[in-house]
């Protein structure tokens, strides 16, 4: 486990540093400018992008609850069209005060851990610079061994697709998105032996516009359901908030900060102020660099 | 968990632990406060295991990559050619004199219902050939910057040749290319100038390439309203 847990330390560090100095020549980008909604851009053939994006999800209402999700992701255009992009995920919790309503006696301390890989493919079909609207699809299966919430051990799998919608305006100034994604996973509980499964629904959009050179401001939404058993929806959430893009040549950041708004069904005896506090949290904050190489 | 002490277990270069034991042996081991005056020894390396992640608080990981990122990469302003260079490319051996204009609201707007593009700037920086000719420098959007092109018109009113001077884009440095600036030549405000149709498009550099046509269409147009 040290060895384990160490070497995926090394590897983020390490996807960070070497490339920085040595390897940056020219750019190219499937530069992100939301933390949440995709455009529809690909890298073009041959160019490779190197992301490390983290993702803070805090407060369930009632006691401790602080989650981090850590990509590092590894994307490579294989034509002008088509890329392809290999994640590494980490996870870590702090959960205690009861913060779980299913489970409030459950309390986690548990700092990053290698939680799985997703492998991604996206294909461009419509370009947003010289068609009407620009049009993606996405495909994105994974394997899980932290569950997300609850932070128990889980051998899961999910199958992510999305279709993505983009308009730019303005001599391609302002930009807008839509995504739709529909992720089903199967996942099995190690200590338990407890098996769950559920299809998650997200819409997403976004609108950035670029207000000086280099700098990007947009705000983004997105509803997030849950269907257990794929059946009835069981509860489902609305986030919206500002974020911030900034590119140069040959690197990016993009910081999304995406509180709740509102959701179903609120949870009794919490601090919900009508929000949905078990499936999704209070806050959450995305932060995305990468570089081109 | 506050920020400082994030940043302190996250920079990983300042032990606490081996302060702890200097102290210690300095009896000032609860002396917390003369403890952080002292410089502090520097360990080179990974700290042993939870030390930095105990927190687990990586969102300050990309961002103390920022200034790593800022400090090794150059600044890439990429001029290529200066405007007495564009012209002496464009116009070889003529002489050209300023003729610098200013459009009226009106003429924008017709330039941009001529040509569906933008008018961002109603002066014009022209000079005008001593055979008839205009030499005109222009910019259009690029995804981050402005693309600063130079366009060479003949005393007909067709492009004889267009010169990309300055491009601080991240791609599509392929407009550069000579054979995708030639297709432009000899065009005229008639033409449709389209990616696609009488403009092939460079994969990988659309925004380039579109954003460049457009602008040689609206300068076409401007010739029409404000030139003829």
């Amino acid at each position: 486990m040290f060895w384990q847990v160490f070497l995926f330390r090394v590897a983020l560090v390490a996807a960070l540093v070497i490339p920085t100095p040595f390897f940056l020549t020219q750019a190219h980008a499937d530069e992100n400018l939301w933390g949440y909604v995709y455009g529809t851009d690909t890298l073009p053939a041959g160019a490779n992008e190197i992301y490390l994006w983290t993702t803070s999800r805090n407060q369930k209402g009632k006691g401790n609850y602080r989650a981090w999700d850590t990509q590092l992701e590894f994307e490579h255009g294989f034509t002008d069209r088509f890329q392809a992009s290999l994640y590494l995920n980490g996870r870590s919790h702090q959960i205690s005060g009861g913060a779980l309503a299913e489970d409030p006696d459950r309390r986690l301390h548990r700092g990053l851990e290698f939680d799985g890989f997703n492998v991604e493919f996206k294909y461009n079909v419509l370009s947003v610079y010289k068609d009407l609207f620009g049009l993606s699809l996405y495909i994105e299966p994974e394997y899980q061994r932290i569950d997300k919430i609850s932070g128990e051990r889980v051998n899961g799998f999910g199958l992510e697709s999305k279709l993505i919608l983009q308009k730019n305006f303005f001599d391609d100034q302002l930009a807008l998105a839509y995504n739709l994604t529909l992720e089903p996973e199967w996942k099995k509980f190690q200590a338990t032996g407890e098996r769950e499964r559920e299809l998650e629904l997200e819409h997403t959009v976004g609108v950035s516009y670029r207000f000086l050179p280099h700098w990007f401001a947009g705000v983004e939404g997105r509803y997030h359901a849950v269907y257990p058993e794929f059946k009835k929806r069981e509860s489902d959430a609305y986030f919206l908030g500002p974020n911030i893009h900034y590119a140069a040549e040959r690197w990016w950041f993009t910081f999304t900060f995406l509180p709740q708004v509102s959701g179903n069904p609120r949870i009794a005896g919490r601090n919900s102020n009508g929000r949905q506090l078990s499936e999704n949290e209070r806050y959450e904050y995305r932060f995305k660099i990468a570089f081109n190489f | 968990m506050g920020l400082l002490s994030n940043f302190d277990q996250l920079t990983c270069a300042l032990s606490l632990s081996s302060v702890r034991r200097i102290y210690q042996a300095g009896d000032l081991a609860d002396d917390l406060v003369k403890c952080r005056l002292v410089v502090l020894r520097i360990k080179i390396g990974f700290p042993r295991q939870g030390v930095i992640m105990r927190t687990a608080q990586w969102i300050w990981l990309p961002a103390a990559c920022l200034p790593v990122a800022a400090i090794s990469i150059p600044a890439y302003a990429a001029t290529y050619l200066t405007v007495e260079q564009a012209q002496q490319t464009i116009f070889p051996g003529e002489k050209l004199a300023p003729a610098n204009i200013m459009l009226t609201n009106e003429q924008a707007r017709e330039i941009e219902r001529r040509s569906d593009a933008n008018v961002r700037r109603k002066d014009i920086k022209l000079w005008k050939v001593a055979n008839g000719g205009y030499f005109i420098v222009d910019e259009v959007v690029g995804k981050h910057e402005f693309i600063t092109y130079a366009v060479g018109l003949n005393a007909d009113g067709t492009v004889k040749q267009i010169e990309i001077m300055t491009y601080r884009e991240s791609y599509g440095y392929e407009v550069r290319n000579a054979d995708w600036r030639a297709q432009l030549a000899g065009k005229n405000a008639a033409a449709p100038l389209k990616l696609n149709k009488d403009i092939k498009n460079i994969s990988g550099a659309t925004l380039s390439c579109r954003h460049i046509a457009d602008g040689v269409k609206r300068i076409l147009a401007t010739y029409e309203i404000a030139l003829k």
